[in-house]
Formats: structure tokens, C-alpha cells, sequence
């Protein structure tokens, strides 16, 4: 289970002490990236809106005090600043009743000889196009392996929604690859 | 409950889920950005205080001061939400210093937005907010207050709704026990009206209020610009 998981699931309700700047970001700078990509930022403003959570965090870091856990903090800052790229850039509206199962599956390589990185963007591009609230639960849950009454939680939603969303989202997922050519 | 992914959906989630992270060396070039911005500010303001003579150093002393005057009005008053740890020297006026150059690149990108200000109340006056009334008024006259906020945004008069929130903020202040509502409902009246201090509004609300269940409901005000 990756850290933030495991830190969501076992850490107090309220932080004992507050960690330093540099802590915070060399344990969750790559999930804030991550929630900014599924939030909606475009892959160039990625690194930009990475700094600019950690700009607040920055700032904040010592007035926060450990009112929160640190990982709910960050998420809420990370979709903040990503509805402030999202505004500005107005992708918003071309993400929005694009999904489509087939053309998720055409718009990737081959799933042979797969690397990182490919697998990345094959996941990226299916991401792409799924409707944002099935994303972000789907994203949450499947790479962030949060457990879905935390995502729920974190996402202001009723829990049968979030399961309801993620069971779309896992349908929209597998269909999109079992349309892809098989791996060797 | 839900459908389970396949082994092999799940294998190309495990394959990509490092990728779909950042580098290290973004990693590394962003954390120094960000640190270098932190400590040029932090020389700043020293440097702005020395020049003065106390500066910002010398109000938040005042500040402390009066905080610790006031300070057993303000326990008096009991106003603390329940899970909610009351703000100590963080309470957001003494935040002021954290206004550094330190600035994202959208704040960078705004000059007329006004610097963000560590309250969730951004436009309502600091003094306002320590100023504590000797007759404190009524939860009715606070729920009053709020509903009025509420009604004016529901009929998409935001600037009847930031009123409401300013009366609010300078009439009961952070001790409010509904400052969490009207604080929210600014934010979402400044997002909805397309407003500047919007999100410093936003970033003292996630800070003062973090696991606020408020903040779905701004996050969808605050999605795209309405006006």
C-alpha cells in the first residue's frame, strides 16, 4: 500500500506535530502531482501547479499546525489550484461527455512492450476521457488506493455515489483496454 | 459493491501509476523554486522591518498584545466549534508576515489582485475581527445574518451575499459560531462573481477550515467562472 494510503488509514485524526516543508514534499510532492493531473491540469501546467500548492503550503505550512492531516490539506489546496488552471485554461468544458470506450482504446500505443511510461500514458489518455467525478474517484481509489469511504469523505460525497462512480469508472476503464491489442 | 478490475487493468495501473508522477529532477527544480521564493521574502521582510524600524515585527507584537488583552473575551465567549482547535497565534491577521514574494505564477500573473490574505473573510477590515462587542449578539441574530447571505446567493445577488458575509465578519468575527457558512459563502460569491481574492479567499478557508465539509460545495462555485 503506498504511503499516503497507509497514512490515511493509520494516522490519528489530528497530527501530533507539524512536519517541515521539505517532509511534506519529499513525501507526497508526486500525489499532489498526480491529483492536479486528475483534477484536470494540462500535462504542460503540471509543473506550475505544482509549485503553486507548494507555494501555499509554503506560506501556510506553520499556521496550518496540524489541523488536518497533512494529506487532506494538500488534496484540498491541489484542487483548488487546479480549478484555478482549469478557469484560466478552460478545459474544463472539452473534458466534459467525451467519454468514449472505443476512442479510449484507439488513442494509445499497444499494450506490448510496455514501460512506465507508456503504461503511464495509456492510463493518462484513458483518464483523459472519462467524465471528471468518475476520474477523480476512480483515480483516488485505483492509483492512489485510497479506500472509497476516505475519497468519499474527501470529496464531499454520499458513499453509495462514490461506490456508484467507481463502478462506472472501473467499467469505462476495463472497456477501454480490453480494446487494446494484447500484450505478449 | 462495484465491479472489480480485471488482473490485467490492474497490472497496467500498477505500471503506470510511478509514471504518471514527475521526475525527480521536476521534483527538485519546483522544491527550489519554491524555497528560493520563501527565503527571498523572508530577506524582504526583514529587511523591510529593520528599514522601518519593527515593521510587520513591531504590529504583530501590537497585535499579541491586544490578542492577549482580549484574549480572555475571546474565551469567554466559548465560540469554538466542536472538533475545531481553537486558532492560537495563528489566528489569520497574525499571518501577515507569510505574504511573502513568494508568488505562484497565477498570483504572479494577476497584478491587480490584491495580495492574498490569510482570512477567510478577505475583505472584511482585521480590526473588525478583534474588535469584540461588549453585549455579544445573539445566535438567532448570527443565523439571521447567514440566511440572508444564503438567500441572496441562492437569487444570484453575490454582492448582496458578500455584504451579508462583511456584516457577518465584522459583526461576530472568527468566534462566530456559523464562521465556517459565512465564510464559505464568500468564497463562493467571490468565485461566482469572477472576483480576485477569490482564491486567497479559498486558500484561508482550506487552511482555517481543512476538513470542512464546505468544501465541495465551493470547489463547485469555484469550477468556472459564472460572470
Amino acid at each position: 500500500m503506498p504511503p499516503l494510503a497507509q497514512a490515511l488509514l493509520d494516522a490519528p485524526a489530528v497530527a501530533t506535530a507539524t512536519p517541515s516543508f521539505d517532509e511534506v514534499y519529499q513525501a507526497h510532492a508526486r500525489f499532489v502531482w498526480r491529483t492536479l493531473r486528475t483534477f484536470g491540469v494540462a500535462e504542460v501546467q503540471l509543473e506550475d501547479a505544482l509549485q503553486d500548492v507548494f507555494v501555499v503550503v509554503h506560506r501556510r505550512l506553520a499556521e496550518f499546525a496540524g489541523r488536518s492531516r497533512v494529506e487532506t490539506w494538500l488534496f484540498a489546496i491541489a484542487r483548488r489550484v487546479a480549478s484555478q488552471y482549469r478557469r484560466a485554461s478552460g478545459r474544463a468544458e472539452r473534458r466534459q461527455g467525451t467519454e468514449d470506450t472505443a476512442a479510449l482504446a484507439a488513442a494509445d500505443d499497444t499494450f506490448a512492450a510496455l514501460s512506465r511510461a507508456q503504461a503511464a500514458a495509456a492510463v493518462a489518455a484513458i483518464l483523459d476521457r472519462m467524465d471528471e467525478d468518475k476520474r477523480v474517484v476512480f483515480a483516488l481509489v485505483e492509483l492512489e488506493q485510497l479506500a472509497v469511504p476516505e475519497v468519499a469523505r474527501l470529496l464531499g460525497l454520499n458513499l453509495n455515489t462514490a461506490y456508484s462512480r467507481l463502478r462506472l469508472a472501473r467499467r469505462a476503464f476495463e472497456a477501454a483496454v480490453a480494446q487494446r491489442p494484447e500484450e505478449p | 459493491m462495484t465491479d472489480d478490475l480485471s488482473p490485467r487493468a490492474r497490472a497496467l495501473l500498477d505500471a503506470a501509476r510511478d509514471g504518471l508522477g514527475p521526475d525527480d529532477a521536476v521534483l527538485a527544480r519546483v522544491r527550489d523554486r519554491v524555497i528560493a521564493g520563501g527565503a527571498a521574502g523572508a530577506a524582504g521582510a526583514a529587511a523591510a522591518s529593520a528599514s522601518t524600524g519593527g515593521g510587520i515585527a513591531g504590529k504583530l507584537a501590537i497585535v499579541g498584545i491586544v490578542a492577549a488583552i482580549g484574549g480572555g473575551v475571546w474565551l469567554g465567549l466559548g465560540l469554538g466549534r466542536a472538533g475545531e482547535p481553537a486558532p492560537a497565534a495563528s489566528a489569520p491577521e497574525l499571518a501577515a508576515p507569510v505574504e511573502t514574494s513568494t508568488t505562484s505564477r497565477f498570483e504572479a500573473a494577476a497584478p491587480t489582485a490584491p495580495p492574498p490574505s490569510a482570512s477567510p473573510l478577505p475583505s472584511a477590515p482585521a480590526v473588525a475581527r478583534r474588535a469584540v462587542p461588549v453585549t455579544a449578539p445573539s445566535l438567532a441574530d448570527e443565523v439571521a445574518v447567514v440566511d440572508t447571505a444564503m438567500a441572496a446567493l441562492r437569487a444570484g445577488d453575490l454582492q448582496a451575499a458578500l455584504a451579508a458575509t462583511d456584516r457577518h465578519s465584522a459583526t461576530f468575527g472568527e468566534r462566530g459560531q456559523l464562521a465556517e457558512e459565512a465564510a464559505a459563502l464568500r468564497v463562493e460569491a467571490l468565485c461566482r462573481l469572477g472576483d480576485d481574492r477569490a482564491d486567497a479567499g479559498w486558500d484561508a478557508f482550506l487552511v482555517r477550515w481543512p476538513t470542512s465539509a464546505q468544501q465541495p460545495r465551493i470547489a463547485a462555485a469555484c469550477k468556472e467562472p459564472r460572470r
